[in-house]
């Protein structure tokens, strides 16, 4: 069935970038650095590691995971090396929640089909 | 933008006693809790007590997709509250249904909640909705 391949394909390609970026952002101080990186926009690792008065190889190791999740990308101007938050994979999560909630919306619909047009068995 | 958490409801033609029963039986649960349109769920269990546990075979287009979960509160019948599992869910998640009488049968709400981790649930500030929040304004 072309629908249920469909749905399988979707999911099984969604789930390990979704948990990547479930992941990254379910430490508090990565989910920081995400925040500040959004309202302030790209930052030097260095005034990264300042602000939250961390050391380079900690903040480095948080960057890592953010970017491993696709939420954090490296740009370079001249000599300066930036890290920016990356929309995309928020996206994801929208889509991922759209079709949960079209999944319960189906299993709702197929309750009430069998509460109201079939025999009651009781 | 958005929150871990999802709310739908519904309002069915049925008593809320005959309602309530099907989330806790498991050959209504194969007729209902499907995975897609036109798909199909060959097994399900379910120990309908808090504390029990409940399976949901479903059927996907080669592999089977297991769910599972266990009953954290049944209170007859306005509320059941269980937890929810599957290959594809990242983290433990909750589904709470409440039951009310209404004119033309009984409004089903329900409300599942997708944590990123314990941490995240327990700390409710500084949570997605922050982030989402910055970054959405960031656009």
């Amino acid at each position: 069935m072309p629908k249920t391949q469909l749905f399988t394909h979707m999911v099984e390609q969604n789930t390990s970038r979704l948990s990547d970026i479930l992941k990254a952002a379910s430490d508090p101080t990565r989910r920081a650095i995400l925040t500040l990186l959004a309202q302030e926009g790209a930052m030097r690792v260095t005034d990264l590691a300042d602000h939250y008065e961390m050391s380079l190889n900690s903040v480095s190791k948080h960057i890592k995971v953010l970017e491993k999740a696709g939420l954090v990308s490296r740009k370079t101007i001249g000599r300066v090396h930036l890290i920016e938050v990356d929309m995309e994979p928020v996206q994801e999560i929208d889509r991922w929640f759209n079709q949960l909630r079209s999944i319960w919306d189906m299993r709702l619909e197929a309750l009430d089909n069998l509460m109201t047009k079939e025999p009651d068995n009781d | 933008m958005t929150d871990l958490s999802l709310e739908i409801s519904r309002v069915i033609n049925a008593p809320a006693e005959r309602l309530f029963n099907a989330w806790l039986d498991p050959e209504m649960l194969m007729k209902f809790m499907l995975p897609g349109r036109g798909m199909s769920v060959p097994r399900a269990s379910a120990n309908p007590v808090e504390g029990g546990r409940f399976d949901i075979i479903m059927q996907g287009s080669e592999n089977e997709i297991p769910h599972h979960g266990i009953y954290k509160k049944i209170d007859p019948h306005s509320q059941l509250v269980f937890t929810w599992q599957s290959p594809f869910s990242v983290d433990d998640s909750t589904v709470t249904l409440d039951f009310k009488p209404v004119e033309g049968g009984t409004e089903l709400t329900l409300h599942h909640v997708k944590f990123a981790s314990p941490e995240a649930r327990d700390n409710h500030e500084g949570g997605w909705t922050s982030i989402l929040g910055a970054l959405d304004a960031a656009i």
